[in-house]
């Protein structure tokens, strides 16, 4: 089967790519530099240079495709332009749900972000609770119109199933997708990690792989205009870091408060300011690590048949695959 | 478990409604949620259950028939529920030309702006009074305290709720029933507010507020008996250069911020299917 994917450079895209070739399909990958090093390998996926923001180019790459995945984004917490996370999010979604739609693709999943669910209250929130509280960042609003124009042409006629990935973790690229694997690659080279003191904050850590299979079980038997969680599992910072601590012994966490950090934050959107370059955080960012932000993946699991990885499973993988690679 | 009087919300679905239900759950109040049919009511009122434990009554209405605002009322007097709060939430915002907007608009608006709130509180009185001390918090606007082009209907129908909440209030206040109504700058309601909040002038920016930093706010001024509850640092500045300024600067200043005032935006176009509602009609408070 022809199938058209965005994204393939990025975090998740990249192993979805491999593993739709690896199963006999042929993969069109969109990419917009076709000399990138981080182009998955294989003689089934065919590479169309282009991009989302350019609709001939995803004409001529999704031709002939039974399904198409959406994954690529501006899957970023800050840039220079706000305008950015619009353009490339919002806009960019549109022309591959339109061209999707009128070139009779039978079926697409778009990758979403459990970020558009905001903060969790006392239970891990599901797919149909409430967003408590408004958005504040341009990235969560902008993945949360995509999900809108999804939704929108699911009512058309556009067969489109809503993926939502929380916190992924795991062997791949190294992006600023995926801080926690950065975070054990720093723990290993034996580098001081800042992390925040507020233990009890809940996170959900999903493992890349299960992420991956979670796309294609959405695809295979997703409902059309529905919307799955793709997690793993609920746990606190500190269960996070004890796990980590039994992984890696000599791992050098240090403890801050978000108080502190926040001021950082604050510092360095000054320098911003500034020089005009990109802050290792903001206090926005801070804001979103100190949340507690739980999820409840039973929907998926039910639906989908979505099997999570023990964290610990996950970590111990993540690790050798770490070691295996020189740390790289 | 909290008593068994219950907060009446209208609008309750988005915005400062869900805000407001969202704040009474926190506070252990029981709740009537009142909203259009399809807006996630019944998703809101199980998230409030399960989180707040306390009881939440779902009533699916369009308030701009005065029909379905009796309606609600004799359902809520058929289950003998007993009203302590009311909050006449539910309104319709815009920022448009006169000549721009249809007459079909302003006629939705000034029935569920002015009507739906008369309406509703007309009906609820008894049951407020029979569960004294009890309060009413009408949602009106800062636009009632200034002359805005683009606002010229919304701003009316606000005038309209600030004269009947502080009227009413010297009225019923002997009965035990006390009325606030709440007038705050622009909110990050919708969506589509959301974006257009986002591109505004500067004026406006700086004002703007989210839900769920207004709603306890409100909530509190309520329970204090407060007149006229105003939400924010900077509104509240606004209201002061309102009494310290001469009329002439004023009238410059609104009419520069007006002028820049963008009403529609290219992604909050996109979401809207409706072509005459999609760039207009905007929950503004």
């Amino acid at each position: 089967m022809k199938i058209f994917l965005t994204g393939a450079t990025g975090y998740i895209g990249y192993p979805l790519a491999l593993k739709l070739a690896e199963t006999g399909n042929i993969v069109h990958a969109l990419v917009r530099n076709p000399q990138s090093p981080r182009i998955p390998q294989h003689p089934n996926i065919k590479i169309f240079p282009g991009d989302i923001n350019d609709r001939p180019s995803i004409s001529k790459a999704i031709k002939g495709c039974e399904q198409a995945y959406h994954v690529a984004g501006f899957s970023r917490l800050w840039a220079k332009e706000k305008k950015s996370f619009y353009e490339v999010n919002v806009t960019g979604t549109q022309h591959v749900l339109k061209e999707a739609f009128e070139q009779g693709v039978k079926k697409l999943v778009y990758t979403s972000s459990c970020s558009v669910f905001g903060p969790s209250y006392k239970e891990p929130t599901s797919e149909k609770d409430p967003r408590v509280i408004s958005f504040s960042s341009d990235y969560d609003l902008s993945k949360y119109i995509c999900e809108c124009l999804v939704k929108e042409y699911a009512h058309r006629g556009l067969f489109a199933v809503i993926v939502n990935p929380s916190r992924v973790y795991g062997p791949g690229l190294n992006s600023k997708s995926n801080p926690i694997t950065s975070m054990i690659m720093r723990c290993l080279k034996k580098q001081y990690v800042f992390v925040p003191s507020c233990k009890s904050v809940l996170g959900n850590y999903a493992f890349i792989e299960d992420v991956v299979c979670g796309h294609i079980a959405a695809m295979q038997s997703g409902i059309s205009a529905e919307r799955y969680i793709l997690g793993g599992e609920n746990l606190s910072y500190h269960e996070v870091f004890s796990i980590l601590h039994k992984e890696i012994k000599y791992a050098k966490l240090f403890m801050i408060s978000p108080f502190i950090m926040k001021i950082f934050g604050g510092i360095q959107l000054i320098k911003t300011l500034l020089t005009g370059m990109e802050p290792a955080y903001t206090p926005a960012m801070v804001d979103r690590i100190t949340n507690n932000t739980a999820y409840n993946c039973q929907k998926a699991i039910r639906q989908l048949g979505y099997h999570i990885t023990p964290f610990t499973e996950g970590i111990h993988q993540t690790i050798e695959n770490l070691k295996k690679n020189n740390y790289a | 478990m909290p008593d068994n009087y219950y907060t009446l919300i209208t609008g309750a679905s988005e915005g400062l409604g869900k805000a407001f239900a969202l704040e009474c759950g926190k506070r252990n109040m029981n709740l009537i949620l009142v909203a259009l049919p399809d807006s996630g009511l019944y998703e809101l009122a199980d998230f409030i259950r399960r989180n707040f434990n306390v009881l939440v009554e779902v009533f699916e209405k369009d308030l701009t028939d005065s029909t379905s605002c009796r309606e609600l009322f004799q359902e809520v007097q058929r289950q003998k529920l007993r009203i302590r709060i009311l909050i006449n939430n539910a309104g319709l915002g815009s920022t448009l030309l006169f000549g721009e907007g249809s007459t079909e608009l302003f006629e939705k608006q000034i029935k569920l702006n002015v009507l739906a709130t008369t309406i509703l509180t007309r009906l609820f009185l008894d049951n407020l009074e029979r569960n004294t001390p009890s309060y009413i918090l009408n949602v009106g606007s800062m636009a009632s305290f200034f002359f805005l082009p683009k606002k010229q209907v919304y701003g009316g129908t606000k005038s309209y709720i600030h004269f009947f909440s502080k009227s009413l209030r010297k009225e019923v206040k002997r009965d035990g029933i006390h009325v606030s109504v709440l007038c705050p700058g622009g909110i990050n309601t919708n969506l589509s507010v959301t974006l257009l909040n986002k591109t505004g002038p500067w004026m406006s920016k700086i004002s703007i507020m989210n839900p769920e930093e207004v709603a306890p706010i409100a909530i509190n001024g309520l329970l204090k008996r407060k007149a006229v509850i105003v939400p924010g640092i900077i509104n509240k500045f606004f209201m002061m250069l309102d009494k310290l300024l001469p009329d002439i600067i004023k009238t410059r200043l609104t009419d520069y911020t007006m002028s820049r005032l963008k009403t529609d935006n290219h992604y909050a176009q996109m979401l809207n299917r409706q072509s005459i509602e999609a760039a207009t009609i905007t929950k503004v408070a």
